[in-house]
Parts: C-alpha cells; structure tokens; sequence
C-alpha cells in the first residue's frame, strides 16, 4: 500500500476533459498521486486519453483551478519557465524537443544555458558534450556539427533524451516515446533512459498500450480506458491482471 | 563588358543590406516580413529630411537607422501572442508608412544632389573615390550582420524560426528575441534606403515598392545556384550569405541583359512575379523532396 505520510509530487484531483458540451468527455473525474521515485505507468488502448492527461500535467493544456498539483501547489500558478524545469516531457515526435534545423552543438548550446558559465570555451564544451553524448550513442559524439534533421529516427530520439536530461527534472513524463523505433532501438533508449532515472532518482509517469512494458517497467500501473481510470494496480498485484481482463480491455 | 559589370555592381551593392535583411527574416526566422519596404524607405525618407533640416549626415543616418529599428520593433509588436500572421503584420506596417513617410518628408520626393551626405565628399574628389566609400559602406554593414548572425543572438533568432514553442519551454524571453530579429532586419533594410538615396540623389516614398519580393527572388535564385556547389553546408550563415551576394548578382544580371534587349519595362514586374512563383515552386518541391 501507498505511504499517505509521504508527500506526494503530483496529485490530480477529478479532472474531467471535453472538447465541447455536446461531445463525449475525453477525461472523466480522474484522480492520483503520484510520489517521489515512483515509476507510473498509464496503460490503455489507442485515444483512452493518455497523451491528453500528459498535456494538462506538463500544462500544454490549461487545467482548471487546483485540479493538477505539483508538490502541493495548484500548477497554474507556477510560472511556466520554473515548471519547465521540474517536469520536462518526452514523446513520440522528438521534433517538438528539438531544433530541427540546428546542429547538435547549437541545440545543447540552448539546452546549456544555466550552466554556460562553468565552460571555460568552446572546445571545452564540445569536449563535455561530445563525452555526454558517448554514453548515448557513440555516433551522436561524432556528429556535433550535423542538423538534428539529418539524424535518423533512433539517433534523435536518444538525443531528445540527452537534452532533455541535460539538467535532471523532478518529473519526467514519457509518452510511447520510443513506440516509433524498432525493437532493438526502442530497448537501448528504454534501457538508457531508465538508468538515468534511477541515476538523477527522478520520479516517472509512462503511457503505454503495451501490458508487457508495463509490468516489466513500472511500480504501479493505471488501467485507463475512455478517460476514466479503471483501476490501479500496485506493486505485488501485478499477477492479478488476467488475460481476460486484459482482452476485455484492448479488444 | 567591364562598365557593364561595374553599373551591376553599384546596383548591387546598394541592395546587399536589404538582401541579407530579407534572407535573415526569410530563411532564419521564418516569417516573410514584408514591411521591408516600409523601412527602406523609411531610412531613406528620414535621413533626407534630417540632412535638408541642416542634420549632418552621419546624425541623420544613425536616427533613419534607429526608425528602421523601430518599425521592427512594432512590426513585431503587432505579431505578439500570434493574433496576427508575419506576412498580415508586415503588410499592415508598409501601409501605414506609406503615409507616414509621406507625412515626414512633406512631399513625395526630395533632392539631395545639392547636399553635404555620406559619400559627398568622396565624390566631390573623383568617381572612383565616392564609389569606394559606398563599396566600403555597405562591405562593413555587411561584415557587421554576419559577425551579428554568428554571435549568440543570431542563435537564438535562428532557434526562434526554427521551434519558437521549445525556446518558450526553455524559458528564453520569446517577444524580446522576435523584437531583436525583427529590428535587426529592418535596420538592415533602412541602412540600404539610406545608401540608395545617396546615388540615385533623391529620396522619394514609392522607391521601395515591390522590393521585397525582389528580393526573396533573387534569394532563392542564389540558394538554388549554391545548392548545386555547397551539398553540406558547414557555416550556415556564410552560407546564406554567399546564396544572397550570387542571388542578387545574378538577378541584376538578369535585368540589366533584359533591359538592354530593349524589352519594355512595363512588362518587367509582371515577368518578375512570374519569375518568382516559379522559384518559389521549385524551392519548395526540393524541400519536400529532400525530406
Ligand atoms: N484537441 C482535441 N480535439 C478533439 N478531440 C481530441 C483532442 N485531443 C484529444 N482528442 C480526443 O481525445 C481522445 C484521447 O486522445 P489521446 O491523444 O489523449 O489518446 P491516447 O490515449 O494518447 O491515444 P494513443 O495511444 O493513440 O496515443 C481521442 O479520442 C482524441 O480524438
Ligand atoms: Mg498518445
């Protein structure tokens, strides 16, 4: 069971979404928290409306008053550069965390801005940031000076995740970010991505429609379907999903 | 051969600003500003007035410089919070400094011929003396846009073409940066409206009409010829730069060859416009083809 003593890093409070009066609502009086370390996965079909719920936590969408709270305060009234560096999001389309036409050095450049002060020069910054990108992807240390665009798929999804992680946020939000690479692809980035949570011990919400992902990966999972959380699933509980429940679910 | 070559460079020379202003806002970021016209004559229009009130001219062409700035800032302004389009915005602004360019110079031209300007001195020696100083004028302003593009702001005007929503995301000041760039450019395009006036010897409100579009033409004319010879581009805004010296060349070239084929000038806007949907199409087919 949940520690209620711990104070939670993200709690959502019956958050209910729809496009207008007359549609159906896309989310539905959904309510959790979610604590320090935790691994959150949201598991459900295609247009359940994970990616939706993702957008009012990292407020790409405007959540209504105290609906969404971070650490304990109501995210509207947290300033959109702060919370930018708390919680950072990373999905299926890397472009939208990336300068598509700059080069790699130019886009860490803009990432690095905090820490500018602590290169000495240029060389010196290329040097970190050719180191940085090794331990991604040994190619990505040798391509500096190429656009993003020039990347293939899995080199800029492994890049998005080394900008994105270039200052550790407290809550990462990944969203089937790997979903448009290939199998092996897809593993090194998840593989890499989850020891660096554990590294910067960064607390994680992943959506995903894969059940097996979902066991493997996370400490509890949220079961959503049509805008509504289904149910939660807590660690130890995991083999009480039976495949009929999960055919019930997806098909 | 060589007088020819030499009349198309004093028409290039004079265009160079505003070219690198246009490919800036063009290529860079990505708005199709079209109040370009608006500030070249603007430059022009406040720079003669200040030098007929008794200005000298290195005054007057610093406060024309600083109008040129100014109708950036506003053009940039107008565009705030994306309520309004670039392409809206830069139109909007041309027309109302068509009036108020009107309203400073009093009148719809003036000559300056008879006045102390920039290069007067250089002409009132020899030819080749005046042309130096205008060759000079416009190398430094260029050399300065350069040295600006690759410092840290043009980065960040680069950046704010390319995903204005990340840069926003990583917490840089979005308006300020749009106003810089927007400035930058407009500043480039009152320097060649200052420099135009000075050899033609008048300033007149309708002599930047159209010359925008121009402008993009012969841009796009340039990155289709140095595309050929550059397939990987190392400096980006060397670059760029080099695409805009070829482009106009090119297209001075161009016209001055038509003009002495003695075609009718009054089918040369219409050829032009022609002309410039045909680049338009293919730069873009290429763009989508490539990716
Ligand atoms: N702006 C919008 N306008 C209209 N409908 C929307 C909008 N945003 C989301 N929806 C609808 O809300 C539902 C949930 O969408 P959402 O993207 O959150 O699903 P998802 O769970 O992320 O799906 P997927 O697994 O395909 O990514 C979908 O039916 C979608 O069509
Ligand atoms: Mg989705």
């Amino acid at each position: 069971m949940v520690n209620k003593n711990i104070q939670s890093i993200l709690s959502v409070n019956n958050l209910s979404y729809k496009i207008s009066s007359s549609s159906g609502f896309i989310l539905k009086d959904v309510s959790f928290d979610v604590f320090p370390r935790d691994f959150l996965i949201l598991l459900g079909s295609n247009g359940s409306g994970k990616s939706s719920l993702l957008k009012f936590i990292d407020k790409r969408l405007n959540s209504p008053k105290n609906t969404v709270k971070f650490e304990g305060v109501d995210v509207n009234s947290i300033s959109t550069k702060k919370y930018s560096l708390k919680v950072k999001t990373l999905t299926q389309n890397c472009d939208d965390s990336l300068f598509p036409h700059l080069t790699l050095f130019e886009n860490f450049n803009l990432y690095a801005r905090n820490s500018l002060g602590s290169f000495e020069n240029n060389i010196k910054k290329r040097d970190f940031l050719a180191k940085y990108l090794n331990d991604f992807n040994p190619e990505l240390s040798r391509k500096l000076d190429q656009e993003v665009d020039h990347l293939s798929g899995g080199e800029k999804q492994m890049f998005a995740l080394g900008m994105t992680l270039l200052q550790p946020p407290d809550l990462l939000l990944l969203d089937e970010h790997t979903s448009a690479l290939d199998p092996r692809t897809a593993d090194n980035n998840m593989k890499m991505t989850l020891s660096l949570i554990k590294k910067h011990g960064i607390t994680c919400i992943l959506t995903t429609h894969n059940l097996h992902m979902a066991e493997e990966y996370g400490n509890r999972i949220a079961v959503l379907q049509r805008g509504q959380i289904l149910q939660f699933v807590h660690e130890g509980q995991k083999h009480q999903f039976t495949k009929e429940q999960m055919y019930q679910l997806f098909y | 051969m060589i007088s020819f070559i030499l009349s198309i460079l004093t028409q290039v020379l004079p265009f160079m600003p505003l070219a690198i202003g246009i490919s800036t806002s063009y290529n860079l970021l990505r708005a199709t500003d079209m109040s370009l016209d608006g500030s070249f004559v603007l430059g022009a229009v406040v720079f003669a007035k200040l030098l007929t009130l008794g200005c000298p001219p290195f005054l007057s062409a610093f406060v024309a410089l600083l109008g040129g700035a100014l109708v950036g800032v506003f053009v940039s302004f107008i565009q705030r919070g994306g309520h309004i389009d670039s392409l809206l915005a830069g139109v909007l602004v041309v027309f109302i400094l068509t009036s108020l360019n009107l309203i400073i110079l009093g009148r719809p031209n003036v000559n300056l011929s008879s006045l102390n300007t920039l290069f007067s001195s250089g002409f009132s020696k020899s030819q080749w003396c005046g042309w130096f100083q205008v060759t000079l004028a416009c190398l430094s302003v260029c050399f300065f846009s350069l040295l600006f593009m690759s410092s840290r702001a043009g980065l960040l005007m680069r950046s704010l073409g390319d995903n204005p929503r990340l840069l926003g995301r990583l917490g840089y000041p979005l308006e300020l940066i749009r106003s810089l760039g927007f400035s930058f450019t407009n500043l480039l395009a009152a320097s060649s409206g200052i420099i135009t006036s000075q050899i033609v010897g008048y300033a007149d409100i309708s002599m930047g009409l159209g010359m925008t579009l121009t402008g993009i033409c012969a841009i796009l004319l340039g990155q289709q010829i140095t595309r050929v010879f550059i397939t990987t581009p190392v400096v980006r805004t060397g670059t760029d730069f080099l695409a805009c010296l070829i482009g106009v060349f090119v297209y001075f070239l161009g016209l001055n060859f038509l003009l002495r084929l003695d075609i009718d000038p009054l089918y040369l806007k219409m050829s032009l416009g022609l002309l410039l949907i045909f680049f338009l199409r293919t730069a873009n087919m290429s763009k989508s083809g490539a990716a």
